[in-house]
């Protein structure tokens, strides 16, 4: 019963947020999180998402968008009857081919979607947010590790998207602080898919689950709802002097270990190119 | 009351110790985790404030005690950390809170006995205090030790070299410490505070106003409006915004995070 009292409980009735990448499994668990404390919802993604009657989600509004699009956002927000109060920016392209095989497309994917989507909404939900500043309006989005860190695992585009993003929220935080509207994002590290999860922890899987999971300090991967607690922190009014941060909920996969065991490990897991992957 | 409802009690409340937590962000630290359910305990320097807050907590239905302590002083956190075992049994949280300037200088004009003074109270208090709290806090599965350091441990200014050092420290020994001390499941992370309205912060000013011979009202004005112009949300942050951080850091929301330094400021420092 008391243990209730050391979970954050502030309410988000006052809160009306734009969830963008709300279909994936991380925007779906950051979606509800936002619902349970009372936030009234407006998903949008390319894909419609679909919502049974028991869902928190159910009664959200749901708008189909590709955000990379300017005319796309402009008649969006169109159709919006209310006010927004906050935007949880998610989608990325997490392109990952090999260095010796990136195209220009390649980076232009990445920026696209993890960057230029997030300039073009902010951009245009500044007036909307800046007419809430009495509710404490909030952008937020997700970075990674990758973006002051580096893994053979994952694509050098993906890595530049991330760190980009950063600097982005750090821009956004010093051009809109003025008007009140707060920029922040977390900083995520490994976050397991429930899809996945059966595998992961069946049987077979001991040796990798264990090496997975001691590369972090805390001896395990990160959840949904790791993710989600944190920007739920990070949009409620207790957060309300924070802006330009980047937070990392990592378990600690960021700090680097001396003699690199982690590193290593990491980087055994390094990209096949097209050609390894066909034979 | 029975011993046996005594040990239920503690098992279902959690205890939290905050070095000085008599004044500004560690009174509102105090103040912050009464609320989230925890029974406090905590240092300061006077006597009589220390228990003019213990009492005005008692009228709310806070759990608190405190203890006057010299925080340069390595008896003192012993002293404090036999107080609120002996009190409530075990020690789930630790927030390291104390610190100050107590000679406001230039690197030209500051002794080697005010680096001493200031090593010992705004670093190796928290060096101290963890050492005495471990035996304690390694018990618990999830404990949390929480440093308070400051925006000039990031970008330190052209005054107090002393202090803005000893600030950098703390969030060297945060990431450290989240390494060594994640096998025994304790979690370490920092906030940074940037220019937050407190009793010290006045303080400075009003030390900085008479080694300069100036009126404390017009420097405290003309440091207000600097500070305003150059943070991006255009103000000064209040005790409690620092206190809402170091709550969220103590509660099972952020049990994912450690070895983090969350900056609370206002976005002071992400601007040129």
């Amino acid at each position: 019963m008391f243990m209730a009292g050391f979970q954050l409980s502030s309410s988000f009735t006052n809160k009306s947020v734009l969830v963008v990448g709300a279909a994936s499994e991380l925007g779906l668990m950051i979606s509800r999180t936002f619902a349970q404390r009372g936030a009234k919802l407006v998903l949008v993604d390319t894909t419609p998402i679909k919502v049974e009657k028991a869902d928190e989600l159910y009664g959200s509004t749901q708008m189909i968008c590709d955000v990379t699009k300017q005319l796309a956002i402009t008649k969006m927000l169109a159709k919006l009857s209310h006010p927004l109060t906050g935007m949880v920016y998610l989608p990325r392209a997490r392109t990952r081919v090999p260095i010796s095989e990136i195209k220009m497309g390649d980076l232009n994917k990445d920026m696209e979607v993890a960057v230029g989507g997030l300039l073009l909404l902010s951009n245009s939900l500044r007036g909307v947010l800046k007419a809430s500043s009495a509710d404490n309006p909030f952008i937020l989005c997700l970075s990674s590790v990758l973006a002051t860190q580096v893994s053979s695992a994952e694509g050098i585009t993906y890595h530049l998207s991330k760190a980009a993003l950063e600097q982005l929220v750090r821009c956004l935080a010093v051009e809109f602080g003025p008007e009140g509207i707060r920029v922040n994002a977390v900083s995520l590290g490994w976050i397991g898919k429930r899809k996945n999860e059966e595998l992961f922890l069946s049987e077979k899987n001991f040796s990798y689950r264990e090496t997975v999971n001691s590369v972090h300090p805390l001896r395990r991967i990160g959840e949904s709802a790791d993710a989600a607690e944190a920007l739920a922190f990070l949009a409620s009014n207790e957060a309300k002097f924070i802006t330009g941060q980047i937070l990392h909920v990592d378990g600690g996969l960021a700090l680097q270990e001396p003699g690199g065991a982690r590193l290593s490990w990491i980087n055994s897991l390094k990209i096949k190119s097209k050609e390894s992957k066909s034979s | 009351m029975s011993e046996k409802s005594n040990t239920q009690m503690n098992i279902e409340r959690k205890v939290a110790v905050v070095t000085g937590g008599s004044s500004g962000i560690g009174l509102a630290t105090v103040e912050k985790l009464c609320n989230l359910g925890f029974r406090v305990a905590f240092s300061g320097k006077t006597q009589s404030k220390i228990e003019q807050v213990v009492t005005d907590f008692s009228k709310r239905g806070f759990e608190t005690i405190g203890l006057s302590c010299d925080h340069r002083e390595i008896s003192s956190f012993k002293k404090l950390v036999s107080l609120t075992v002996k009190t409530w049994g075990k020690i789930d949280v630790l927030v390291n809170n104390v610190g100050g300037i107590s000679n406001v200088g230039t690197f030209v004009s500051l002794e080697d006995a005010d680096w001493q003074e200031s090593l010992n109270l705004n670093f190796m208090s928290t060096v101290r205090m963890i050492k005495e709290s471990l035996p304690f806090l390694e018990k618990n599965k999830g404990s949390r030790i929480i440093n308070v350091s400051s925006f000039v441990a990031q970008q330190p200014g052209k005054w107090n070299p002393h202090y803005s050092t000893a600030k950098a420290a703390l969030l060297n020994l945060t990431k450290y410490l989240a390494n060594e001390l994640s096998a025994n499941d304790i979690l370490v992370n920092s906030v940074i505070p940037g220019s937050i309205d407190t009793e010290g912060w006045r303080s400075g000013v009003l030390l900085r106003a008479s080694k300069n011979i100036l009126e404390f009202d017009t420097l405290f004005k003309d440091e207000v409006k600097r500070i305003n112009s150059i943070t991006p949300l255009g103000r000064m942050g209040q005790s409690f915004e620092v206190a809402e951080c170091i709550g969220f850091l103590a509660s099972d929301s952020s049990s994912f995070i450690t070895g983090t330094h969350l900056v609370v400021d206002g976005g002071r420092i992400v601007g040129l």
